[in-house]
Order: C-alpha cells, then structure tokens, then sequence
C-alpha cells in the first residue's frame, strides 16, 4: 500500500507505430498523493515531464470507460485504480496499439455489433409507461451499469493467449445478454451467442475479476447465456451435445467416467487420432476401462430423475 | 491535401443532442456525418446526466408546475417559457416512450411501480442514481452505430465555413490519423454541450474545451448569457481525477430525505428540502455555501462536507451507484463525511438561436442542447432541440443547393491548424502548461464570487497568456498519430477567445442572478436586468448588446431582490 | 485433525496418482480423511450450465453427507472446491431455494443445513496447519528446485465466494513452497487460465492457452510446475505434446500435483506418491532433489 510511499515510479509504454521501430518504456517518478490514481499519475506526467503521453480518458469516474490500461499484468481503468508505487503500465491486451497506451476500440465495438445488442420487440410497444416489474428483469438488470469499457475483454485468455478470433469475447457477450434478458426481447439471441462462440469460454472468472463495475461476467452474462442455448438449441447441435452428454454419464455412473465421456463427445473416430496420448495415459494407470467409483449411483441417478421429472 | 467529405447536415458533438440530431436527420432521408471530438455517447456531458425527471403534462395544472420547477428554478426566469413548455411536452409524449421503447430500464419495485422520491413521484433513475445518462447515450449510439450512420470519432471541428453570409460546412483534424478534413454540407449543426474544462476544477470531460462556442463566435455569430455559469457545490474533493463525482443534492431513490451539507464545524447549513420545488437545488447550495466561506467554516475547494449519515443508507446501496464509487473511496457512508469543492458546471448560455428551429443568427449553422443558450440541464430537452434542429436543417438542406465553399478560407483554417504543429522551442511552454495557466486564472478570478475588479485583472491575465505563452506554445511531439498535445494547442485558442467573451458578458451584467453572483452587485433586479447578455465578435473587440426576456407565463414576484435570500 | 473427504472424479480416474498421494500424505501428516465415496461429481462448469436445479441438488446432496458426520469438507479439485463452496454459499443465503433442494433430498433421506464449510487442501495446509507447524513435519528440505505454483482460477476467482488469497497476485502458494526449502519461480501465468474446460470440445483453443502457462514456467526457468487442480494437471501433462507444439515449449516439463510436491518433503518414497504415474517423466525434478 502507497500510504506512506512519497513517490510512484512509473514505467510507461511508448510506441509511435508512426516512427518508432518497436515499443519502448519510459520512467517517471511522480509525487504521492493520498487517494491517487492511476489517471492522476499519467496526468502528471502529461502535465510535468514534457513528454506527450498519448492516453485516452474523459471522465476520470468510471462512466465513459474509456481510460482502460494495463497496470502490472492486469487490466484496469485507470481513474479507478489507486496508484501503487511501483507500476508497469500498458496498453489493453486484445486490441490494436494506436499510439503509446491508446488501442483501437473499433474491433470490439464491430464485434458487440454484430451481435444485434438492440432490443428487438416484436410484439408493438404500447405506451409509456410499460408494465414491467423488477422481479421481471432481475437478468438484465446486474448487466445495465456496464460502460463497455472493454476491460473483461482484455482480460480472456481465450483471446490474450489462444487468439481464438471468432470468439466474441466477454464485453460482447455482456452487451447481448443484456438485450437478450430484457423481458420484451424477442431477438434470436440464441443464434447471435452460438455466432459469437460463446462455447469456447473458458469459466476462468478472469472478465468477472477485471469488471471495475463488479458485474460477475462469466455467471451473469457468459454462463447465462450458454444455459439459454442449452435450452433452446436442438438436442443434435454439435455446440450443446458436450454438455448433455455430460449430464447422461453423470446419470449412468454418479461421476464421470472420462473415457465414456471422450468416447462420446468426440466420437469413435476422433477418439482414435488421440490414440498415442490414450495409450500413454492407460499405461500410467490414467484410464479405467470400467469406472471404480459409482457407490453412489443409485441415489445419484434417482435425484436426477426427481429434477428432471419437475420440468 | 485535406480530405473533403461532402453531406447534407453535419451534427458536431455527441452527446444527447447530437445523437438525436444524427437520427431524426438520418430519419428524414438525409445524408448525414457525425463529427465526435471524443466518443459518441461516452465523452461530453450527457453522461452525466445521474437523474431523470418524470414530467407529467396531463394537466394545465401539471404543466404550470413544470413549467414554474424549468423557468424559475433551473432558467432563473431568462429561459422562453414557450419552448419550455414545448420541450416538457416532448419529455411526457415523446423522450419517455421513446426510449423506453429502445430498452432504457427506469427502476421500478417489484410490483412495477417506479422507484422515484418518496411521495412526489418526480425523479426516476435509470436503472439507478447517477447512471441514467449512460444508460441512454448507450442505447442512443447501439442505434446509431446500428444504422451505419456516417461518424468520425476522435475528430475535432476547427472552424466553421460559411459563404454568402450562410453556413456551407466545417473543417476539422482527425486527431488518430492527424489528417485535416473538409466538410461540405448544406447545414452544419453544432451541439458541442453546456460544459466546458474551463477552470481548474470543472464537471467538463477531458476534450470539453469550448470548441463549439468558439467556431461559432469566431464566425461572428450572436452568444448570449455566457457570463449565467452553474456551479455544483458537491463534488468530491479529491482525488483530482475524480473532481466530477457529484454527491447529487437532488431528491434521492425511495426516501424523502436528502443529502445535506456540513461546514468544517460539521454543522449542516443545505439540504434540498428546504426548498421543495427546487429538484436540481445548485444556486441555492451556493447561496448558502458562500455565507459558510464568509465565516470561515468552508472554502471553495474544500473543508466542508456532504453526508448520508443521517438516513438509512441501504437506499444508496440498492439505488445509487454513488454508493459503491464513495466505498471504493474508503468511505463508509453511514458514518463519513465526504469533502467536497465547487466545480464549474453547464454555461446556462451559448450561441444564441431561435428556439423555434434552433437556428442561430446564422443561417444553416443550428446549436441545439448545450451549446445553446436555452438550457435547464436537461436530458430530454436537449434530445428535443436535437430532433427540432434536424428536422429545420433537412427542410434546408432539401430546399438548397450547396454553394461551394471559399477555398482561401479552407487554406487559411488548414494553415492555422498545421501551423499548431510546431516543436517545443527553448524555454517554450507546452500547451496542456497553457490549458493549466487558463483554468487557473478563471478559477482564481472568476469563480462563484465575482466582482468587477478581480474580472478586470482575470481579462489582462488572459491578455498576458495569449501575448508571453501562445506564442513560445510547443509540441514535445509532431506525430501526426494520436497526438493530444496538437488538440491541446487547438484548445488553448478556443479556450482563451471564449473565456474573454465570458469575462467581458459578465462585467456587463450589472445584477447578481440564480449561479450569477457579483459581490458589486448582490441584488436580483427583476425590473431593469430581466435581460439577455448578446455578445458577439466585432472587427475591435466584441460588441455587447441587452436584449429583453419574455416572460410569457410566469413572472418574477419582486421587483429587486436581495441575492442571498431570493428562494432561486 | 478429521475431515470429509472430497477426492473428485479426476482423482479417481485420470489423475488416479493424485488420490494415492493425497492419502499417502494425509496419513504421514496424521490428517484423518473421511472419503465421501457415495459422493457425486460436483458437475465440472458443465452441470450448471445444463440444469441448474441439478447443480444444486447434487451438490447440497455432498454437502449433506458431510454435515451427517459433523465434518468439514476437504477437496483436492479447485474446480471442485468452488462449486461446493458457491452452492454452499447460495443456500444458505436463499431460503426458498434451501427448501426446494431439500424437498428433493428429503427423497433420498438427506437433509442440507449449511453446517459443513468447505476448503481446498492448500488451504488446510496454510490456515489450518500453518507454516510453522508445516515446517516442523518437513524431513527432506527441497533445496535448490525451482517451482512454479500453479494456482489457476477456482481457487482464486471469483473472489467474493473464496476469498483466501488475493487474485491478481496470490502468495499463499508461494509460501507453502517456501516451507518446503524450494524456490517459488515469479511467472505470469501463475494464476491464469490452463484452458482445461474446453479441452474436450475445443483442444485448439485449450491447448493454445496451456501451452503458454508451458512457456511461461519454462521461461522462469523453472524445474517442474505444482498443480492445486487435477483438471489443470490434465490440460499440462497428458496433453503437454500438443500443448508445447502451440507455443515452442520443451514438453518435457515435469508437473506435480500438490500433495507429491509436499509428500517430497514429508520424506515420502516417490514411489507411494506415484511420481512414475505422469506422461512427462518427473524424473528430473527427483534429480535435482537427489532421489
């Protein structure tokens, strides 16, 4: 904690695609201040250090979500996060370099576009005001204060480490569910989520961890979403089977048996072009031919059928 | 070369009023560019627009009380009560159900009604305090986005081109590319917004430097009651960066009580309730800040307090989105007080217009919103001037041929434009050091208090900036890519021609009026001072003329007043 | 010190060796571990997605099991880990809900009451042992090796529902390796994604981001990482191959579970820990150990 630090060492990214051969990082000692941000720290070296930083910010409090950076390794708004004493500070992962820490936002923002993020009513608006309660909109509404800053999106390592482009990417994502979850939408939000490969998520909770706005992404928008697929996408589409199949082999054995599992998500023949790395693991005793521990299954397999029977 | 883009209507700004502006035209089959100096519907001031008002025009009785809460609490009796009564009407019948319709979510319980102030039934959130102008700009700019309208973000408007005595375009500096555009078009509509960073602290976005007034003034057009600034008495002290976050004095989400204000003896001396009709209460914290300063028990730019501590504070936790911001802060809103400072706010004044099409007195140059010299502060009435000034400039726009524009003026705006360009010189000052220097002088010398002194020695301050800084002004870099110390440098002139016409409009108002406070002159004068302050540039200097208000429905009731005690 | 003991479906199946260690250990460092056998899987992040209802049911069913004994639940799965304590965390804030799931209990003869709280095991060893008492057990000081501790997501994010250690930048790991005489390797992966959720449906995407945590370890030049996850272990070492090719790494990187990297100092033979059950040989982390 800077409480009693009397300066803040920043190191800055500098990269002018213009001129510059590569990046580069710059040094500045900035003053401590009680409360400071990380946007005083820039502004002040804007301001005193006769360097012309570029950094994007409007508000400096948490509403134009526009001032996102990486500091330390983790991406941020700069007018909310408190200065530490020392930090690296970058562009956004995930986006584009404009000049020193300013990304181009025109990808993200085309990608939350394609999705349709616009309420679709089909059925005519009558008049104002509607009638709708809370209780209805209990989805939509932890969704409705995100400011799109895009800091989730820079935080997935879907696109940070495997580059999986088609994947839409939590900030998306947020923006569909919120329509999707307005009680009057009657968009096919289903298939604007399977276009956005919401299956390829991959639950680490990194977006819910990085929302300055403490939306929990992954559960609330992401997991939300996958669960309205799940329901509504024909038992043979190719996306959804995984996790039915999952749920069938809970049901058989209690747990899961992954060899029964493999077998039947990928297929016999897909199955077989892992054969090298399954040889390996049955030989180092990773794979039972037979599950060993299904004590349980009776019961397991008779609360399934209770839940299910609800529905 | 420039790049030329030719259109039928530019809208430059994007906030409310421009967002508005580019739909009803796009609307109306119009070729239509967007020009956002920031982002669309994330820099400006609309964002900050933290509560929304449920007007009701079902009744004349409703009506009147509307109009009575517009033109006296919010336009100090100078705002045309017809267009007030026009633009309530829009909220009711248009702004509401329209946007509601887009998927804007006003907070309502779980039986559906909506959570407003206990008992009036006036104030809404969406879908909480302080986040309702987000939420609308939000959906505002899906849709735009959504029907590709044109739009340049990130570009600057320069100057304004005019021809024959009319508006034929504008030019402007794409700040990522650092390219310099020319539009041509048959009605250019400036809706650039009521505030501008024009002193140290201010609730202004970072790019809100007075462009919009400036292109206009510049051009000769007519600006009127520039010196009427808002100030907010409550937001936060510190950190710097977080100046704009406002502790809303306004009635709050599901409780009649209010925020109250503390001296440095933790004595509470404001709370809205002490004036019922008054919903966005800012002249009259002032009024009573300033006998706090007096004493000693409060300074402008802290050492006195906003607190919660007197309410049960699970409101602010359900409906506030304050209340997480001030945690975050350290603040335990049950217990703590928040310091607070003035900031400067909205010009209640601007290019003046006719209100009946938001044109300006020149013709096909239109100031809906903000930029205008109308304002109350409202969402809703700057989403109405948008779609009224549109709908003028598409009758324009199809009734007109383009005349071309002066190429020597294109030359001449391109030139000054590059020539900002320019390496920091030995012993020469960058131009966010002149930014600073200006907010300084406007903050030290024409704060909430003014008086014809400190506004004499403020005018030759500026005169010494524009002769000894502007001319040293460098860059630390010429890139053209990203470079926001060439827009800074753009703004130091926009900034200083606009601070001069503030300055000059407020040594001629002789009375002291709603935020308007001249210690020389404490008083209300109802009878000689119901005026509008008109300045425009004239070959030497500027020319300053008084033009009478009409009071059309509502009149003051005293004649002279003193200032401290009138109730507005 | 009793508990209730949560092994999970990996450590019965494809990560057998870490059940044997785990028990091996528990029993040198005198912990009695009550194996909840009839327990079932906690529903991976598939089941929620699928039928939340079920999610619940299934796992308030474990949480009930253990409550009947009086025990706390121990878990070596951090996936595991945060499914447990979330449904635990929800019913005993949502009263409808408790009743609900308990109506569908109440068939099998069971009954939730939210008495039981759940741990993973790094979180015994560090809260309920404590670093010094832990030092005190070590007999074989790991000097000299290099480790990487892997903590992954679950048992760090979201932070709200777990709450023992910092998210963005964890330590409590960092100073169980430290007690055992080895060096924690600084790495920015440490508590990133290993991209296992999707490896049976989308290896490409899984294996992408696998193989950068390799790179990462391996550019610390660390000697082998430490998993607190069986699901992490499988995406880094059965899969280290295919893994390796996406980001140039060796693939030959050893990775540890973490009861065998403890189970090392304990002065437990390598063999009860299963250290030859692994695809990557861990071979030379016993060399650098002198084993």
């Amino acid at each position: 904690m800077p409480v009693n630090a009397e300066q803040v060492t920043a190191k800055i990214y500098r990269y002018d695609p213009a001129s510059d051969p590569a990046p580069r990082y710059e040094t500045f000692a900035v003053p401590f201040e009680p409360e400071m941000r990380v946007l005083d720290v820039l502004d002040y070296v804007a301001e005193n250090c006769g360097v012309g930083v570029g950094y994007r910010w409007f508000c400096g409090i948490k509403r134009c979500g526009m001032c996102g950076v990486t500091v330390n390794g983790k991406p941020v708004l700069a007018c909310w996060e408190k200065a530490s004493p020392s930090m690296v500070i970058e562009p956004l992962a995930n986006m584009t370099v404009i000049r020193d820490l300013v990304v181009d936002r025109n990808a993200v923002e085309e990608t939350t576009l394609d999705l349709q993020p616009c309420l679709e009513r089909k059925q005519p608006y009558s008049a104002f005001p509607e009638a709708l309660t809370h209780a209805e909109v209990a989805d939509a509404f932890p969704l409705m204060t995100c400011i799109e800053c895009y800091v989730c999106t820079a935080a997935c390592p879907v696109l940070a480490d495997a580059g999986h482009r088609r994947f839409a990417g939590p900030a998306s994502f947020v923006q569909l569910a919120k329509v999707a979850f307005h009680p009057k939408d009657e968009g096919d939000r289903v298939a604007l989520a399977l276009k956005g490969d919401i299956f390829a998520c991959v639950s680490c909770y990194e977006c819910s961890n990085a929302c300055p706005v403490g939306i929990n992404v992954l559960e609330d928008a992401i997991e939300k979403l996958k669960r309205r697929c799940v329901a509504h996408v024909a038992v043979s589409d190719r996306e959804t089977a995984h996790l039915r199949l999952f749920v069938d082999v809970l049901r058989r054995f209690g747990h899961i048996h992954p060899p029964t599992l493999m077998r039947r998500v990928k297929g016999i023949a897909a199955s077989l072009r892992h054969a090298v790395m399954a040889w390996a693991m049955y030989r180092k005793g990773k794979i039972q031919i037979r599950p060993t521990n299904t004590a349980g299954a009776a019961q397991i397999a008779k609360l399934i059928e209770i839940v299910e029977r609800k529905k | 070369m420039a790049k030329v883009i030719d259109t039928d209507v530019v809208v430059v700004g994007g906030g409310a009023a421009g967002a508005h502006a580019a739909l009803q035209a796009h609307a109306d089959g119009l070729n239509v560019l967007l020009i956002v100096k920031g982002f669309l519907g994330r820099s400006g001031c609309s964002i900050f627009a933290g509560n929304l008002q449920l007007v009701t025009a079902k009744s004349p009785e409703e009506e009147m009380k509307w109009l009575e809460v517009r033109t006296k609490y919010s336009g100090f009796y100078l705002v045309d009560q017809d267009y007030v009564r026009r633009a309530n009407r829009y909220t009711a019948s248009v702004f509401y159900p329209e946007i509601e319709r887009k998927g804007l979510y006003l907070r309502r319980t779980d039986t559906g009604t909506f959570v407003t102030n206990q008992g009036k039934a006036s104030n809404v959130w969406a879908p909480c305090q302080g986040f309702s102008g987000v939420f609308v700009m939000e959906i505002l700019r899906k849709e735009i986005r959504a029907k590709r309208i044109p739009m340049l973000q990130e570009t600057m408007a320069t100057g304004l081109l005019t021809k024959d005595g009319r508006a034929v375009g504008i030019t402007a500096l794409d700040i990522v590319r650092g390219e310099f555009i020319v539009v041509r078009s048959k009605a250019v509509i400036i809706a650039t917004g009521p505030s501008n960073y024009l002193a140290t602290r201010s609730t202004a976005t970072r790019e809100q430097c007075a462009n919009g007034f400036a292109i206009a003034y510049r051009a000769g057009i007519e600006m009127q009651n520039l010196e009427v600034q808002w100030w907010h008495a409550s937001d936060i002290a510190r950190p710097k960066s977080m100046m704009r976050l406002h502790i809303y004095p306004n009635p709050m989400p599901a409780t009649a009580e209010t925020v109250r204000l503390y001296n440095s003896d933790r004595e509470m001396f404001f709370e809205q309730g002490m004036y019922p009709l008054a919903m966005s209460p800012y002249a009259l914290q002032l009024k009573h800040l300033y006998r706090q300063v007096k004493n000693g028990k409060a300074s402008w730019h802290g050492g006195f307090y906003a607190g919660y501590t007197h309410m049960d504070t699970s409101v602010m936790d359900r409906y506030s989105s304050l209340a997480p911001s001030l945690k975050h802060l350290g603040f335990d809103i049950s217990k703590d007080l928040i310091e607070c400072g003035i900031t400067w706010h909205m010009t209640q004044g601007g290019i003046r217009t006719n209100l009946e099409t938001m044109e300006s007195s020149l013709p096909g140059l239109y100031a809906p919103g903000g930029v205008g010299s109308h304002g109350v502060g409202t969402l809703s009435f700057v989403s109405y001037d948008g779609s009224v000034a549109a709908s003028h400039a598409g009758v324009r726009s199809k009734s007109q041929s383009h005349p071309g524009v002066e190429e020597a003026q294109v030359a001449m705006e391109e030139q000054r434009v590059l020539s900002r360009l320019k390496t920091l010189p030995p012993s020469g000052v960058r131009p966010i050091e002149v930014k600073r220097r200006i907010r300084q002088v406007m903050w030290e010398k024409m704060g909430y208090v003014k008086n014809e002194a400190g506004m004499c020695a403020a005018l030759a301050e500026l005169a010494e900036i524009r002769e000894r800084m502007v001319p040293v002004m460098g860059l630390a870099s010429i890139t053209r890519t990203w470079n926001y110390d060439w827009v800074d440098a753009l703004d130091v002139e926009d900034m200083i021609d606009i601070c001069e016409a503030i300055i000059l409009s407020a040594l001629a108002r002789r009375e002291s009026r709603g935020p308007f406070f001249r210690e020389d002159h404490p008083y209300v004068d109802n009878k000689d001072w119901l005026k509008h302050t008109v300045i425009r540039r004239a070959d030497h200097g500027a020319k300053i003329e008084h033009v009478p208000v009409h009071l059309a429905y509502i009149k003051p009731k005293a004649e002279r007043e003193d200032f401290l005690s009138a109730d507005y | 010190m009793k508990l209730a003991y949560y092994p999970g479906c990996s450590a019965k199946s494809t990560c057998a060796e870490l059940g044997v260690s785990m028990a091996a250990v528990a029993k040198r460092m005198g912990i009695d571990l009550v194996e909840l056998e009839v327990a079932a899987c906690t529903g991976a992040r598939q089941l929620r997605v699928v039928d939340e209802e079920l999610f619940l049911t299934l796992n308030a069913r474990t949480l009930a099991l253990a409550e009947d004994m009086g025990l706390d639940v121990v878990t070596v799965c951090a996936t595991c880990c945060l499914n447990l304590i979330e449904v635990n965390e929800r019913l005993r804030r949502e009263d409808s809900l408790r009743n609900t799931i308990n109506r569908h209990l109440s068939a099998i003869g069971l009954r939730y009451r939210g008495t039981a709280n759940v741990r993973h095991f790094l979180w015994v060893l560090l809260r309920d042992i404590g670093e010094g008492a832990l030092a005190r057990m070590i007999v074989r000081p790991l000097r000299g090796l290099r480790v990487a501790p892997y903590y992954g997501c679950h048992i760090l994010r979201p932070q709200g529902s777990l709450g023992f250690d910092d998210p963005d930048s964890p330590t409590s790991f960092n100073a169980l390796i430290r007690v055992l005489g080895a060096k924690p390797v600084a790495y920015p992966g440490q508590n990133r994604c290993c991209g296992f959720h999707v490896l049976m449906t989308k290896d490409e995407v899984a294996t992408k981001i696998s193989g950068r945590r390799l790179m990462e370890a391996e550019q610390a030049r660390a000697d082998c990482i430490v998993t607190t996850c069986p699901l992490c272990h499988t995406s880094l070492d059965p899969y280290q191959s295919d893994a390796a090719r996406t980001s140039g790494a060796s693939g030959m990187l050893p990775i540890l579970h973490l009861p065998q990297f403890l189970g090392l100092g304990l002065g437990l033979d390598p063999q009860e820990l299963k250290l030859d059950k692994h695809v990557v040989s861990t071979g030379p982390v016993l060399q650098k150990i002198a084993l």
